[in-house]
This record gives C-alpha cells, structure tokens and sequence, in this order.
C-alpha cells in the first residue's frame, strides 16, 4: 500500500504538494484509499473549476480552500434543486451523499493559490484572460 | 517568435535512472521494478517511464496529470504540432466571434514541470518490446504508454475531396487551425445572397453539437454581414444528434428563414470545381461548401494493433482506460470507442485523461485501483457571438456491464442557450486549457 505515514516531506513542486498535504492528513492506508478516491472524484469538477480547484479566471469560483460545511450545503442544495444554476444541479445529482463530502472534504483541504493557465505561444503569459 | 518547442533529442544523458533502467531490462517484471522503486521514492510516487503519444486534450492533460501527481514519474509527450490550437470555440472563429490566437497555446508549462515534451511523428507502438517508434526512426521505451491520437478522416467514399486542391476549395475545418482561416475567407469571400452548404456524417464522429453550432455561427455572421445568404446543413444522421431543442429554437427564432436543415442527406461525392454537395437523390450546389467527413481513430492507433470495432475505435477497460486489444497501452479521447451517450468531446478526453493518470499510478505501484470511478461530460455551444448552451451528464461505472453509464436523473440539457452560459462556456474553456497545458 501507500506509505504515506512515514514519509510526509512536501515534493519540491509546489503543484505536486496539495495531495502529498491531503494524503498526509489522512495518515493511514485505508484512508489514502479514501483520498484518491476523493481526487479522483473532485477531478470530474476541476474540468470547470479548474485544476486543484484553483480556477483561471475564477468563473466558476474556485472550490480550493473553502469551508468543507458550506461546499458540502451547497452542493447538496444544488441536488435537491434548492438553490438554482444553470448547471451545477444536472452535475450535483450524478453523485451519492457519500461521493459529495468526499469531494467537499478534498477541495476544503486543498491551499489557495493563484491557477494555472495555458500559455500563450509567444510569451508566458496567459491568453485566455483577454477574452470576455 | 520561434516555436516553444525544441526538437528534443530522444538519446538520454545517462543519470540517476539508469540503474533503474538495467534493472528493468534485466528481466525483472514491471510490477517488482516499480515496488522496489516506490520503496525508493515514497512520497513522489512509482518511478517509471509513460510515454504519451499524442498532445491535446486527452494526451496534454494526462500527461501533466501523471507528474503532478506522481512527480518520480518520467513522462514524455510526443505532438506532432508547434502549438495546441482548440477546436471547441474554434467555430466561433468563422463567425469573427473570436480570433485563432485566443485559441493557441504552447506546450513550454508542460516542460517547465519537468515533463519531456517532443514534437514529432508516432507510427506505431510496438508492445511487445514496450517501445514506441517514431517517424524519425528513434523508440522510446516505456513502462505505460497513453495513446490520444484524436480521429483522422476517411475520405475512401468521398473521391472529389481526395484531390489535391479540394481542401483548399473546401477546407474540413474539423481540426481547428489553417483550415479554420481557410474556410473563415470563403464566407468573407463570398457574396451576399450565397449559400454555405455543408454536410455531417453519421455518428458517431468528434464533437457532436459542433456542426449544428457551426450553423448557427455562419448564420450570425450573414445576419450581421450577408442577410440575404443561407445556410444548408445536410445531415447524414435522421436528426440532430445533439442539443436539439436549443439549436431548433435558433434556426426557428433569430435565423429562421436562413437555415435550411435537411436531415437523411446520404452524402455520395463533393464536386469542387461546381461547389457542388452530391447526395444520393440530389445534388446540393452552394457558393461555400464544407463536408465534414466520417471518422475514425487516428492512423497509430490502427498501425498498433488498438482499433478493435468497425475497424474504425479502439476498445477499452473504463476502470483503467488500457486497450482490451494491448497490453500496457492506455487510449484517450476521440479514438476510443464510446461507451453509451458518451460524446467525443474536449471534456470527455480531459476525464480519460484523469481516470487513466490515476490508474497507471495505481498500477505502476502495484496497488489496486479505484473500482468505482465516475466521469462527468459537458458540451457547450453557442449559438451566436455571447450566448451559449450546455447539453451535461455524469457517468458511473457498471461492473456487471464493465462499461460508463449514466446515472439516473443526472445532467440535462439548457433551458435556454444565454449569455450567463455565454460565459461560463469560456470559463471551462480556459480551465480545460489550463488543465492540459497550464
Ligand atoms: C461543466 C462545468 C462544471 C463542472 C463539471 C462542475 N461545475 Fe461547479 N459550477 C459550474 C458553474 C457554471 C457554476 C455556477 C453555477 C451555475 O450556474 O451552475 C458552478 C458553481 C459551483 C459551486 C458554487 C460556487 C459558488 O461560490 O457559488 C460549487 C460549490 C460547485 N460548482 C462545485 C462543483 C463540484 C464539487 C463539481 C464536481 C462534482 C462541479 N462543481 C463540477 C460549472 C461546473
């Protein structure tokens, strides 16, 4: 299994650590099951809300380092059609009461950061934030 | 500007992965490499190599998955291209709804995170040397390998389109770039009171809204610039494949009378010179034309032994995305053969490409892996320069069926294509951007 326990360095990388951070927490193999199920859940959603949470431009908001309690209400009244979008509720009602606070937990863990846009060709700098 | 990517030579250096690599050679199996590997390097995942063939939604974003999230990983990405050039919101391009460049990025992030990036040719995957061959000659050697070779198109039932100079008289535009530019003239060219006639094979084929998008685009641009010209969209399928309430309230609201939508259209040749759509019972004479043709995996996926239904997609395993035909070898995107109400589209290649990453880590670390996974899918189309819709659904895995199905009472169509959903359609564009190449 993962040996999470006893090697808790964060990498170098500052991308690669929020999950080395988020397994860490869960310090036993049962549970780093757990966190990347939960990765693997929450990579579904950063499609839109981008990678890490972190969203480049910030529509949709990031989930990155938000309140586990308030994400899970949220998506939980996206479900049941209590609080109304243009999306969220078809996305929110493809998963159980279990799949959405494992998804709520992840994000809540995960720092908040500036996100990563893909570059441009001719210089380093982001493109897509010229667009409307 | 030159290009961000420099040609990569494909010898190493020799370094600190070449014990490592004498130990694999040495006839020791996969699994006992990465275990006694991962011992090595705990924290930073399984120490392999996974060449990924293939630098868009699918290839880009596994590949920058994989060393985020397992950083020991060496992963290569080979692309054929200079520069990623989007397709989704490319048909906004044609409309002068958005320009090429706003839809071009480099790969040099990619790099920057320590991935090798070269830009080159893959004939084929030989699997049972673990190699992947190159145009040039060289093969790189892998432990995975992802292939997301997106579609190629297969002209063998459309003669006139073979011809040499056919795609610059009617450029395909389905594979955004020069063509794109190309067929963005021919309506500038064109004069008021023409007719853009195009034409859409049968499903399945890459993003299935996108014709009827591409409709409602050419149409904003003749409302605003040629409203005496028309559009004819001649559909090989019985009806709209996709989004068909909100493309219909379009063609019936603000283009009625200007889009033409002709469904049962069996397409039997193109006549350039004529600019000419020859179907079976009619033929279909415009001053643009622009047929999409039928598709399938692209070329390396065939030459490497992938395609496993209609000789045209590649079968896989949805808990791991590995080829049911090749061992080792995990396909993404476009090429794979869909699993029921999944489109091939942008989003659905940057989930494979998540599903897989997390599943070549579990293997290269001889864990199991997840049993449950689930993949969501969202198209968004616009249907003018601001308003879009969206058509969403999310999948789960089905184990007595081993295929993605979608659950009960999830995802759904917009009520109504807006401006709101205008601007959430850029939002994911740019996360899905970042996603694969931030
Ligand atoms: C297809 C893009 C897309 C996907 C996938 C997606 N979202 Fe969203 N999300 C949105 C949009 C757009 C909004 C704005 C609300 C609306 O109109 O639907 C939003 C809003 C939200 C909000 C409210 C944020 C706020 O501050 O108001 C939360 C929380 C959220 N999403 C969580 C998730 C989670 C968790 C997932 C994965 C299970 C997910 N989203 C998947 C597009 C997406």
């Amino acid at each position: 299994m993962m040996s999470v326990t006893s090697q808790c360095t964060p990498h170098r990388s500052s991308r690669g650590w929020p999950l080395l951070l988020a397994l860490c927490a869960l310090a036993s193999s049962a549970l780093a099951d757990e966190a990347s199920r939960a990765r693997g859940l929450a990579a579904n959603c950063t499609t839109c809300h981008g990678s890490d949470g972190r969203s480049v431009g910030e529509v949709p908001p990031s989930l990155a380092g938000r309140d586990r309690a308030a994400l899970l209400q949220t998506l939980l009244d996206y479900r049941s059609g209590q609080r109304a979008s243009m999306i969220m509720e078809q996305h929110a009602r493809g998963y159980s009461d279990a799949q959405l606070a494992l998804i709520a937990d992840w994000f809540a863990r995960l720092p908040v950061g500036s996100a990563s846009a893909a570059p441009g060709v001719d210089s380093s700098a982001s493109t897509g934030a010229r667009q409307p | 500007m030159s290009t961000p990517i420099r040609n990569t030579p494909t010898t190493r250096t020799p370094g600190a992965c070449t014990s490592r690599r004498a130990f694999i050679r040495s006839g020791a199996s996969l699994a006992a490499a990465s275990a006694f590997v991962t011992r090595a390097g705990a924290t930073e995942g399984p120490r392999a190599r996974v060449v990924v063939v293939g630098g868009g939604f699918g290839g880009a974003t596994a590949a920058r998955t994989l060393k985020r999230w397992a950083p020991a990983l060496e992963v290569t990405l080979i692309e054929r291209d200079a520069a990623f050039i989007s397709c989704p919101l490319s048909n906004l391009v044609l409309a002068g709804n958005a320009r090429i460049a706003d839809l071009t990025f480099g790969y040099q992030s990619l790099e920057r995170l320590g991935i090798r990036v070269i830009r080159g040719e893959v004939m084929a995957i030989d699997a049972s040397t673990r190699t992947v061959r190159l145009a040039s000659g060289e093969r790189l050697p892998y432990d995975r390998a992802i292939v997301s070779p997106g579609v190629e198109f297969d002209l063998a039932g459309i003669p006139g389109l073979q011809a040499p100079a056919a795609l610059a008289a009617m450029p395909i535009a389905w594979k955004a770039g020069p063509e794109t530019l190309r067929l963005r003239q021919h309506l500038e060219a064109m004069p008021d009171g023409g007719v853009f006639v195009m034409h859409i094979p049968q499903a399945p084929y890459r993003c299935p809204p996108g014709p009827y998008e591409r409709a409602c685009q050419v149409a904003d641009y003749f409302t605003r610039e040629k409203p005496r010209s028309k559009v004819i969209v001649l559909d090989a399928n019985p009806d709209l494949v996709s989004k068909k309430a909100l493309f219909m309230a379009a063609w019936n609201g603000p283009y009625k009378g200007m889009v033409e939508y002709r469904p049962n259209s069996e397409l039997a040749d193109v006549d350039g010179p004529a600019r000419t759509v020859k179907l079976v019972f009619d033929d279909v004479p415009g001053g643009v034309v622009n047929v999409i043709p039928p598709q399938r995996a692209g070329a390396m996926a065939e030459a490497s032994g992938l395609v496993t239904a209609n000789r045209r997609w590649c079968g896989v395993d949805w808990l791991t995305m590995e080829s049911v035909a090749v061992k080792g070898v995990h396909v993404l995107g476009d090429a794979t053969l869909s699993a029921s109400i999944m489109p091939k589209s942008a989003t659905m290649a940057n989930q494979h490409a998540k599903l897989a990453a997390a599943a070549i880590i579990d293997l290269l670390a001889d864990r199991p892996v997840e049993p449950n996974p689930t993949l969501i899918n969202t198209c968004y189309s616009f249907v003018d320069a601001v308003r879009a819709g969206h058509v969403a659904t999310v999948h789960a895995y089905d184990a007595t069926e081993r295929t993605m199905s979608v659950v009960k009472g999830s995802g759904g169509l917009s009520r109504e294509a807006n401006a709101t959903e205008g601007a959430h359609a850029w939002g994911w564009a740019r996360n899905i951007w970042g996603e694969a190449l931030g």
